[in-house]
């Protein structure tokens, strides 16, 4: 309990989970109340807002406000998972490596080598004749295999920078099981970098998930906020009509918002394990 | 040390083989990619199409998958990369060419952001309540939020079309001289300066992040209270201690952001027609030219593997208690 | 405890000193007058594709070569005018046809030299069709042999006459001097052009021992790499990089004097975003993009001097049907589709400047549809109109039916498609995203798949999809719906394979007949041909189009040059058959000229 009032004391992080609840409410309320209306109207294309459309209209004349509620639900999802999954195998990859060393650490290191050089672009092209991805978890998963390495080794070396440390060395003298000295001393010394990684990994979601619908592993959905900016790039070229900039700020205000959301919330959980941040705030 | 050179010889390899392999299985051949086209432009029959296509490269499609890998091995111990199939030059021809021109920018760019991104993280860690901070993330956050492509296009029309200050594309202008010529150098500087800011314009805000989480959790340390009370100047703290120590985690990222850097940008390279490794590699993929696309991935994985060993390295010589 | 003291760090305040001031020499460097300079009067800026250096050389045979350059480098005999028959002399001066088509003589053009000083001779034309023949041209299905009774003069032999073969055979670009290639020719005309060009034109497989000997005599010949183009066109080529080639008037050329422009610069194209940048920043003088209507006014509003045309470009744009699979493998639920899709909106959406098709789905608009099919035939039609309601009607008959929430279910369970549409290419993109919102809104799941260039043409040759946004009739280099028909219906042509249409409809052998086309010369047979094999197309419906497409050109007259021609100007009608002939044409023969200093 005392971790939430202190998350919630955090101005900063107060604001940021706030408005992730406000996203959340968005995806999951947000559906039910705008329909989504496909049907183009071209000659209402590329209007500014107004009070019919408060963020006006795309390319072919349909309302931005809805599409963008409407891809938030992907976005949260698609977002989230390939953030967890990353996180999920890069902790226990870059934990094991870390903490065992040896041989073990050898091949793991090699491993994460790997998937770090092999290049993706084949791999997804094989993968898109092969299946049909649908659903977020599976999409996210796509995703997620990709975007562990980095953070992998990055723990990895923490790991084995943190092993040395005074501290753990105590813990160790003092013959603290591993596990105390796992969750209560090594975990919280990677928490920000977790979270930043995590963060960076979702926030390239976005951008990559463009990617993997022009491979045709997943099927175009121009309410996807990242396919808006490439449809207002590309396929419109609401990049170079003036009056086209609320269609093409929409998608980038809130992949910008949804992320700094993200970003003071963690920095606020970044406060609440590690106290000595707190002493100092 | 061995031991670790080793590995990372054996990683190349594998990496190696798996991409020779996973190429070679792509949707679509190399005579396929150009008989489709001939199809469109001449609206002759399909196989029709394929011979004309067999003939413009030359290719013979008979050769099996291992004949292939075994001489491609084969090949590379003696340093020959092989004969791109569409261009007919040998790959090493067009990977030297080509290399300098990406790794001009793209290490310049990383350089450039790592620096000034660190620069402005750990400021944003000693002032955690003031503005900068906010800025400082919403900065982040707004760059990496533009894909790629986005700032790259913003750029073009900024500085390209708005002010028609910069030239849009290419590596320099037909009228001047290759050469160690001053009119060359600069405009090759001109030409580089858009590609280099589309790649350091979003990494600096990701450094910048990076490093302030980094100099936060060191900012808790004890030696730093010590050094405090031992009197030493607050800049000497700043630097020998703080940014040293902050800097340290991000070592490895460097490492691997300069490794993939010297595989360039198919999107950046592609915006501003720039004749890096990236731009090959992106027509390699379009036309199936299956020993360019070798190459050039060979690269970046060797860039990829050493840079991570050398970060590693550095790390080791900069951090005492790991070289036990 | 002590932390170790720094050793090796080169991190000291004074490095964060020297970035600073780095940047600052980079932003000043900028300011000091070094913004870029757009191409001086009387310098005509166009666009094209090429291989950037290292890959890029002279040899037009070997992948690599000249490229976009080649239009300006090198000639033909002649530049075709379909709509009007034209044909407008460039190395040729004149040509008389033999009565049965097998023979066609050329006289060329006197004093005409390359750019490396050698005179032009018939054995230069000769050479240029028997080195085309190691790389499968065309023309070779229906031609014999190239024969050079003189120097001045060319003989073609036709094997197979045909009208086709024939404007092949006028519009080549010559491009290979005896004294650079013809140590290949002895090679090619021992085994004949057409066994070399492919088993002589039907495509048969080649005898395997011949088709080794072949590669080997390629190999020697894509080894010849000069860094430039030796040709006989006004143009020379300067210099080359990834962005930019520069070109320079041939002085020796016997029409030089003509030539008003004396010199081309030509821009990589790379994307149409690029190419709307550059139109923006007004550095091309001529080029057609695919160009959404909102950029095109953007364009017209920045640069007062830029006009815009919108030529046909001969070709129509639509949806694919995969009839090889539920549930367009039946003919009720194609028609439905047919009378359920808004085409109009789809085209207002995609491709506004283009043109509505109408209710007959005969491969061709309208306009071309009058000129080359009997006039009998487009009345016994009956065309597809819009009605959502006799849609719905067909498929109940087709055994379809709707549930509580309006979604279609068919025999095999609820109707899920998938339509692809390849990146990078607008229109058909925007055609795809319109198809599938309207399907959905009749109650059709339907899913886009956006894919590569590559894997697109992968899938559709597969037959892996149900709908796809895709070309559909084009005419072509030939402005003949010849090529359409065959693209629908020829076996191994690109919709007959994507589609799975059939060999035979309607008892007729319609790949046959596809297939003969080309050779009949007899214009009342091909007439009734084409209309036997449009009125298939409208009744089997393997493709729908949905609007006849417009190009939209971009002509800047008056900033460094000036005297584009009209709209109505017949050589517009030939851009679709290649825009860069055109511009080449324009200049070489002074119609375009440097525009008045202001």
């Amino acid at each position: 309990m005392s971790a939430l009032r202190t998350l919630v004391r955090n101005r900063r992080a107060l604001l940021g989970l706030l408005g992730l609840v406000f996203f959340l409410l968005i995806a999951l309320l947000g559906p039910e109340l705008l329909p989504l209306d496909r049907m183009p109207d071209p000659d209402r294309r590329f209007e500014p807002p107004s009070l019919t459309h408060l963020l006006g209209t795309d390319y072919a004349g349909r309302d931005t406000l809805v599409q963008l509620v409407h891809g938030s639900r992907d976005i949260i999802q698609i977002s989230f998972f390939t953030g967890f999954f990353a996180v999920l195998l890069a902790l226990a990859v870059g934990l094991t490596a870390g903490l065992l060393g040896g041989w073990i650490d050898g091949i793991l290191t090699a491993l994460t080598d790997v998937f770090l050089t092999v290049p993706q672009f084949p791999v997804m092209a094989i993968l898109a004749a092969l299946m049909r991805v649908g659903d977020p978890v599976t999409f996210g998963l796509v995703l997620g295999l990709w975007a562990w390495p980095g953070l992998a080794r990055s723990l990895r070396s923490q790991v084995r920078a943190l092993r040395e440390r005074e501290f753990i060395e105590a813990a160790r003298v003092m013959a603290l099981s591993p596990v105390w000295i796992l969750t209560r001393e090594l975990l919280p010394n990677l928490v920000p970098l977790v979270g930043v990684y995590f963060i960076r990994v979702a926030r390239d979601a976005i951008t990559v998930s463009v990617g993997i619908m022009l491979l045709g592993l997943v099927p175009l959905k121009v309410e996807n906020w990242g396919m808006m900016l490439n449809m207002a790039t590309f396929q419109s070229g609401a990049l170079y009509v003036p009056r086209a900039w609320a269609y093409l700020l929409s998608p980038l205000v809130a992949i910008v918002a949804f992320q700094f959301c993200l970003i003071q919330l963690a920095s606020g959980i970044e406060e609440l394990v590690d106290p000595r941040l707190r002493r100092r705030a | 040390m061995a031991r670790r050179l080793l590995t990372s010889l054996a990683t190349i390899a594998v990496a190696m083989t798996l991409t020779f392999v996973l190429i070679r299985q792509m949707p679509g051949d190399i005579v396929h990619q150009w008989a489709v086209q001939l199809q469109m432009q001449q609206g002759i029959s399909y196989e029709q199409a394929r011979l004309q296509a067999a003939a413009m490269i030359n290719y013979n499609p008979d050769i099996g998958l291992f004949e292939q890998y075994f001489s491609y091995l084969g090949g590379l111990l003696t340093g020959n990369l092989g004969l791109s199939l569409t261009y007919r030059i040998p790959v090493s021809l067009v990977l030297v060419q080509a290399l300098p021109w990406t790794l001009l920018v793209t290490t310049l760019a990383t350089f450039l952001s790592f620096v000034v991104g660190c620069g402005l993280g750990l400021l944003g860690a000693l002032r955690r309540q003031s503005l900068l901070d906010p800025l400082l993330t919403l900065y982040a956050t707004l760059s990496q939020a533009l894909p790629p492509f986005l700032i790259g296009l913003l750029l073009l029309l900024v500085f390209g079309i708005g002010l028609e200050w910069l030239p849009m594309r290419g590596n320099y202008t037909p009228d001047v001289e290759p050469g160690l010529n001053l009119p060359f150098l600069l405009d090759v500087a001109l030409h580089a300066v858009m590609p280099v800011m589309a790649f350091a314009l979003p990494a600096m805000g990701d450094w910048a992040l990076a490093m302030k989480a980094s100099a936060t959790s060191v900012l808790g340390e004890d030696y730093l209270h010590v050094a405090r009370a031992r009197g030493l100047k607050p800049r000497r703290i700043l630097l020998r201690y703080l940014g040293r120590n902050s800097m340290m985690p991000l070592v490895p990222s460097l490492a691997t952001a300069l490794g993939s850097a010297l595989g360039g940008s198919m999107l950046v390279e592609a915006i501003f027609g720039y004749p890096g490794l990236g731009f090959f590699l992106a027509q390699a993929i379009d036309r199936r030219d299956y020993p360019l696309m070798q190459g050039i991935f060979l690269i970046s994985t060797m860039g990829v593997v050493l840079f991570n060993l050398a970060g590693e390295l550095v790390l080791a010589r900069l951090d005492p208690r790991l070289r036990r | 405890m002590r932390t170790a003291r720094p050793t090796l760090l080169p991190l000291r305040a004074g490095l964060l000193r020297v970035a600073g001031l780095a940047w600052l020499v980079g932003f000043l460097l900028l300011l000091v007058g070094c913004t870029s300079r757009p191409p001086p009067l009387g310098v005509f800026c166009g666009a094209g594709e090429w291989d950037i250096p290292p890959a890029y050389h002279g040899n037009p045979w070997a992948p690599g070569g000249v490229g976009a350059a080649a239009p300006y480098v090198y000639e033909p005999l002649f530049v075709h005018v379909a709509s009007t028959g034209q044909y407008l002399p460039r190395l040729g001066t004149s040509f008389t046809e033999g009565p049965d088509g097998r023979e066609l003589r050329v006289s060329l053009r006197p004093g005409s030299s390359w750019h490396d000083g050698t005179p032009l001779t018939s054995r230069d034309v000769q050479c240029t069709f028997y080195l085309g023949a190691l790389r499968g041209m065309p023309v070779w299905s229906y031609l014999d042999s190239v024969e050079c009774p003189d120097p001045a003069t060319v003989l073609f032999r036709f094997r197979r006459p045909s009208p086709l073969g024939r404007v092949d055979a006028l519009t080549e670009p010559i491009t290979s001097p005896v004294h650079l290639f013809g140590q290949h020719l002895p090679a090619i005309l021992e085994l004949g052009g057409a066994q070399v060009a492919g088993g002589g034109g039907d495509a048969q497989p080649l005898d395997p021992e011949l088709a080794a000997r072949l590669r080997g005599v390629r190999e020697v010949l894509f080894r010849f790499q000069p860094a430039r183009p030796v040709g006989t066109g006004p143009y020379r080529i300067g210099r080359v990089t990834s962005a930019e080639m520069s070109l320079e008037a041939f002085p020796q050329h016997p029409e030089t004097d003509r030539l008003a422009v004396r010199r081309v610069r030509l821009l990589r194209w790379g994307s149409n975003e690029v190419i709307w940048s550059y139109l923006l920043a007004g550095q091309l003088d001529a080029a057609a993009p695919a160009c959404p209507p909102d950029v095109a006014s953007e364009i017209l509003r920045r640069r007062p001097t830029v006009r815009m045309l919108t030529p046909s470009d001969l070709s129509d744009l639509g949806v694919l049907l995969n009839t090889r699979r539920p549930p367009f493998d039946d003919l009720r639920v194609r028609q439905a589709l047919a009378r359920l899709l808004d085409r109009d909106l789809v085209r207002r959406v995609a491709s506004p400047f283009s043109e509505t098709f109408g209710g007959l789905q005969v491969g061709m608009g309208r306009q071309i549809a009058r000129r080359w099919l009997p006039a009998e035939t487009l009345a016994s039609l009956e065309p597809y109109e819009l009605d959502p309601e006799r849609a719905s009607r067909e498929l109940e008959g087709a055994g379809f039916a709707r549930d509580s929430r309006g979604r279609w279910f068919g025999p095999e369970g609820p109707v899920r498609l998938e339509l692809l549409a390849p990146e990078g290419q607008s229109d058909l993109v925007l055609l795809a995203e319109t198809v599938a919102a309207q399907l959905e809104a009749f109650g059709m799941e339907t899913e886009i798949r956006v894919l590569k260039r590559d894997l697109y043409s992968a899938r559709l040759s597969d037959g892996d999809f149900d709908l796809a946004a895709s070309f559909g009739g084009q005419l072509g280099r030939y402005g003949d719906p010849t090529l359409a028909m065959e693209r629908f219906f020829m076996p191994g042509g690109q919709l007959q394979m994507a589609s799975g249409l059939p060999g035979v409809l309607d008892g007729l052998d319609v790949g046959a007949l596809s297939a003969g086309l080309r050779l009949v010369r007899d214009p009342l047979a091909k007439k009734e041909t084409l209309g036997r094999l449009a009125s298939l197309a409208h009744q089997e419906l393997p493709f729908l189009a949905c609007f006849e497409k417009r190009l939209t050109l971009f002509l800047n007259d008056g900033t460094r040059v000036q005297g584009w021609p009209a709209e109505e100007d017949p050589l517009w009608t030939a851009l679709p058959a290649g825009a860069e002939t055109i511009y080449a044409t324009m200049l070489a023969t002074g119609r375009v000229r440097p525009a008045e200093a202001r």
